[in-house]
């Protein structure tokens, strides 16, 4: 369950570097909406990854929960990457206005 | 054999349609042939040509702000990077060979080094997309 620790870490630290940083953008509905198109997308990308299988993954290190072929941690993962790239996104970005 | 690169768990070992592909993959790769080792960098290159394409639209002005473009991708890239690293060597998760053209950088395929800006851009992006559309709606 390594995995599934480590994913919630990470979407636990996207949130943290929002409130940190001042950035506030979890509480903007675009940013939900726009997180809402990315999972959308993420099911057909990640499918086809776990589904042919391009990415194989260690039995021992997750929960074992699929949706269909994706990890459920995928998604935890996913709002990590995705939300912290907002996070820092807007936040290097609000110098210059 | 169709199973003999997967670790327990496979799904592809488990028959049904993946398993055909699988024996043409392999059929594909004892001739030599290269074609389906693109097949991860071709997951790469579709989720990115429309994204990518529409970046370039007036209403979106991501490019303006290069230098915040590049630290919004850089750096969860290679927090994720390290992450993967520690994660790949320990099997977490592991690669096809059928899938990825075989080059590795740190014990990754290049194919997931490159995911990380990928989809980082795509995320940011997505984002402005999103900010632009709700804006035009305001108007």
């Amino acid at each position: 369950m390594e995995y599934t620790l480590l994913a919630c870490l990470a979407g636990v630290a996207a949130v943290r570097l929002d409130f940190l940083l001042g950035t506030r953008v979890l509480r903007r509905q675009e940013f939900w909406i726009a997180m809402g198109v990315m999972y959308f997308f993420m099911l057909f990308v990640n499918g086809y990854l776990t589904a042919r299988p391009i990415v194989l993954y260690g039995d021992e290190f997750f929960s074992g929960v699929r949706l269909h072929t994706i990890p459920v941690e995928d998604f935890v993962y996913g709002f990590g990457l995705m939300a912290g790239t907002v996070v820092l996104w807007e936040y290097f970005r609000k110098p210059k206005r | 054999m169709a199973c003999a690169n997967h670790p327990p768990g496979g799904k592809a070992c488990m028959g049904g349609a993946g398993a055909g592909i699988d024996r043409v993959v392999e059929a594909g790769l004892r001739k030599g042939l290269f074609v389906m080792k693109i097949e991860y960098l071709l997951v790469l290159a579709f989720s990115i040509a429309i994204p990518f394409a529409a970046s370039f639209s007036k209403r979106i002005d991501m490019y303006e702000y290069k230098a915040a473009m590049v630290k919004a991708i850089a750096l969860p890239s290679v927090v994720y990077l390290i992450w993967d690293v520690v994660a790949t060597a320990r099997g977490h998760w592991s690669f096809n060979p059928a899938y990825v053209v075989g080059i590795r950088i740190a014990g990754l395929p290049v194919e997931e080094v490159l995911f990380f800006p990928v989809i980082s851009f795509i995320t940011i992006f997505t984002w402005e997309a999103v900010k632009a559309i709700a804006h035009r709606r305001d108007q």
